[in-house]
């Protein structure tokens, strides 16, 4: 469904993304995990089209999408929850929906805003509120909702765990496994290795810019050296 | 546009147009965004004519009054404006601007309103201007070398940073409105003393724009901004005739284009890319280290 | 007598509200003050005098100087301001200064030159010229026209911001451009319309503001560039209800005090409260209540 191939990109001359080939077939749960300032942002921005790749292609259903400027990628249905959310603080909860619903370009949505209230029953007290005013958590959800409105094909999160409490970081994943038991593809960026590891089915490791390591999921979350190597974390002890 | 009368001799209109660029150059470079620059242009102004003019002072003495009113302008600004940022300190001062002309509108008895005043004796030629643009030139470029021109630019690049490295924005603000004052305040004092009338609308919008335009096509940060921008917007378009009567219109044109092709002005870009070359030098050298800076 | 004069300076304020409105939106869009509406106006308004002198009717001049004005803002967003969104905030909100300044004044000299430097009037009788008195007080018919526009555009915007997909659109882009394209928001077609829109403000205000003062010249955006900004500051940086009530207050305030005081002196008195309440009160004069920006309802 979604296929990277070659990707290069950087700001300002740095490349921080030296040739990065991944792929998320139809249905799938993927991660992309790696240290700090490997390379995973700027992988989703320069698929997003929020930066320009310098080459390489981004292939969306066998359409080519590099280049292209990020509202345009945005409407062929790849669907970026930014990190730190952003959603739009000002608004109200319903016009952050609303306006994730501007996105859809002629797909049926599998979720309404009824739907989503159903996936994050919390927002559904918040809708007319201005959602700068809601937690951290809810935010999250909200972004994801948001993300939701505009039918994706494939859903990419940036680390939707950061600066979360662990009990909001539970909501945020077992949301996002719900979602892949509905058939949704989603890529998904993450610095909490474990947690990423757990949910989805499998993962790519990115290292100075490039894939080190792909596999499952479940096989990368036992490579204790691996992780300890790349990714300067413990092994888990859970 | 020609709010210089186009009689004065070239080298004046360059030599004042550059003490009045010097002055919004000050307060730019330490990330300002001031433009009251024609205000105390016209307080020194007024401040030299009325002196000469009423009370016979000789000229050097006015002038002398005119950079301590200017400075004292400058300085009592800066108090309330240097906690303002970006389009406030622009708006504030541009009111300023205002007010400065409207008082010189309404105290007629003093300033002569609308006529403004006539017939100022001509003390100021081109030799005392050349010595005063020096002056402030080399004050620029000593400014630029010393500890005050580095705070400047930390400060300019980004204003917490400047904080944690304990520089005070507030205490820099209030220094390049004060410098501001003073240059311009001299400057205003020695063109009263050179161009025989003065009215209130000869520091207006348009000097404020005229001003702006030396600094955004020269330059905000070398000394040589102001110098270039000056050269580029006063002296090609009288020296080319067919165009003087496109003068206006080339400077918007001008204006535009420098900010999307060269935002940092003519002079800074030229230096920035000399810098460039250097260090491109000597990356090559250190290349390894590249690499794992990314 | 002092009915007649609020009176008066209502209209008076109208007027300011009619030339800050388009000011303000692309202000609460773009954090950017067009310093060329001023410019806009005047070749709306101008436009109008040579269709009027050409023998078209006013009614229809105006809606095609209106038009016209749109279509010149949209150009200065294209020129002036598009290449400069990839700078930094800071870097901009300068850069955007210039620019628009600088096209400022190469509509402004364009104007000039078209003018030979004269004021043009409208031929006499170009608009009815009626009064009626209401309760003692005198009212022309050009000057209903003009309250009546300030309170059609007030609904408008409002309903355009809050009621429509575009205006969603718009305020997501002026909270945030990032999160707004990657809601398949383009934000150069949001950034076209809001200029495009504000220049259409700026047009009807330039034809309104010349039959109203039946004057053309080149420099007539000046005057009104300068009590824009004193708007709106008050108004709340902003705006738009805000921009409305500190243009009204603005054109009272200004009536009563050339009544009241010496010549000269209101200009003085203005502008200095303009730079206090800078100081003692950025956010705007017109109190919290009045203070909606925008993008939404902000404390």
């Amino acid at each position: 469904m979604l296929k990277v191939e070659n990707l290069v990109a950087g700001y300002s001359g740095i490349r921080a993304l030296r040739g990065v080939s991944i792929d998320v077939a139809g249905g799938e749960f993927v991660a992309v995990i790696g240290a700090n300032g490997a390379g995973k942002s700027t992988l989703l921005n320069a698929i997003s089209g929020i930066i320009r790749p310098t080459s390489g292609t981004v292939a969306l259903d066998g359409h080519q999408l590099e280049g292209k400027p990020a509202h345009v990628i945005a409407r062929s249905g790849l669907l970026q929850v930014p990190e730190g959310r952003q959603i739009l603080p000002d608004l109200t909860v319903h016009e952050n929906l609303r306006l994730g619903a501007l996105a859809r370009h002629g797909r049926t949505p599998d979720f309404d805003i009824e739907g989503i209230l159903k996936l994050f029953p919390r927002l559904e007290e918040r809708l007319k509120q201005p959602a700068g005013t809601m937690s951290g958590g809810e935010q999250q959800m909200l972004a994801i909702g948001r993300a939701l409105m505009g039918a994706p094909k494939v859903l990419l999160l940036d680390e939707p765990s950061l600066g979360l409490s662990p009990l909001m970081a539970d909501h945020v994943f077992s949301a996002l496994v719900q979602l892949h038991s509905r058939g949704l593809s989603i890529l998904l960026i993450e610095q909490n290795v474990h947690r990423a590891l757990e949910v989805t089915q499998r993962g790519y490791v990115i290292d100075q810019g490039q894939v080190v390591h792909q596999g499952a999921s479940a096989d990368l979350a036992t490579d204790d050296s691996l992780i300890q190597h790349y990714l300067g974390q413990e092994p888990a002890t859970a | 546009m020609n709010y210089f009368s186009q009689y004065l001799p070239l080298a004046d209109i360059f030599l004042l147009a550059l003490g009045f660029a010097f002055s919004q150059q000050v307060v730019l470079r330490a990330g300002v965004f001031s433009v009251a620059t024609a205000g105390f242009a016209s307080l020194g102004a007024y401040c030299s004519a009325i002196l000469v003019t009423t009370y016979g002072w000789p000229a050097p003495a006015a002038i002398a009054a005119s950079l301590l009113f200017g400075t004292a302008a400058g300085w009592c600004l800066s108090l309330p404006l240097a906690r303002l940022r970006g389009i406030y300190q622009a708006i504030a001062t541009l009111a300023f601007v205002q007010v400065v002309i409207a008082v010189m509108l309404f105290a007629t008895s003093i300033t002569g309103g609308g006529l403004g005043i006539n017939s100022i004796p001509k003390s100021v030629g081109t030799g005392t201007l050349l010595a005063a643009a020096i002056i402030t030139g080399y004050v620029m470029f000593a400014m630029q070398r010393s500890g005050i021109g580095r705070a400047f630019d930390a400060i300019q690049q980004e204003e917490t940073v400047a904080a944690v490295l304990g520089v005070s924005i507030r205490r820099y603000h209030a220094l390049a409105f004060t410098i501001s004052g003073a240059i311009a305040g001299l400057f205003g004092g020695l063109q009263s003393l050179n161009t025989y009338t003065l009215t209130p609308s000869s520091f207006s919008f348009t000097f404020v724009i005229m001003v702006l335009g030396y600094i955004v096509v020269g330059g905000r940060r070398s000394a040589w901004g102001p110098v270039v921008g000056v050269a580029f917007l006063t002296l090609l378009p009288e020296l080319s005739r067919g165009l003087a009567e496109y003068r206006p219109i080339v400077t918007g044109i001008v204006m535009i284009a420098v900010m999307i092709f060269l935002p940092l002005g003519l002079a800074d870009t030229f230096i920035l890319s000399l810098k460039r070359r250097k260090r491109q030098g000597n990356l090559v050298e250190g290349g390894t280290h590249v690499r794992s800076a990314s | 007598m002092i009915a007649q004069q609020i009176l008066n300076g209502v209209i008076t304020g109208s007027i300011y509200a009619l030339f800050a409105l388009g000011f303000t939106l692309v202000f609460s869009v773009h954090r950017v003050l067009n310093l060329a509406h001023g410019g806009v106006f005047m070749v709306s308004a101008l436009f109008a005098y040579y269709l009027v002198t050409s023998g078209v009717s006013i009614w229809v001049a105006a809606v095609a100087a209106a038009l016209a004005g749109g279509v010149v803002s949209g150009l200065i967003e294209i020129v002036a301001l598009r290449r400069l969104r990839r700078f930094p905030p800071h870097v901009m909100e300068f850069a955007a200064l210039i620019t628009t300044l600088g096209a400022d004044i190469v509509i402004i000299n364009i104007g000039h030159k078209l003018t030979d430097a004269q004021t043009v009037r409208f031929p006499f009788g170009t608009f009815p010229n009626v009064f009626f008195n209401l309760l003692g007080l005198r009212i022309s018919f050009l000057q209903i026209a003009v309250l009546l526009t300030v309170g059609a555009m007030l609904l408008f915007l409002m309903y355009y911001l809050y009621r429509t997909p575009v205006g969603l659109k718009l305020r997501a882009v002026a909270s945030s451009e990032k999160a707004a394209r990657l809601m398949g928001v383009n934000p150069d077609a949001v950034y076209l319309q809001t200029f495009f829109i504000s220049g259409v403000m700026a047009g009807i205000a330039g034809v309104l503001i010349a039959l109203s003062f039946n004057s053309i010249s080149a420099h007539m955006g000046e005057p009104y560039m300068l009590k824009a900004f004193v708007i709106i500051v008050l108004g709340g940086l902003g705006s738009i209800p805000g921009c409305v009530m500190a243009a009204i207050f603005f054109g009272v305030a200004q009536t009563l005090c050339v009544v009241y005081l010496p010549p000269g002196a209101p200009d003085i008195i203005l502008y200095s409260l303009l730079f206090l309440v800078l100081l003692v009160k950025p956010s705007g004069l017109m109190g919290s209540a009045a203070a909606i920006s925008i993008v939404g309802r902000r404390a």
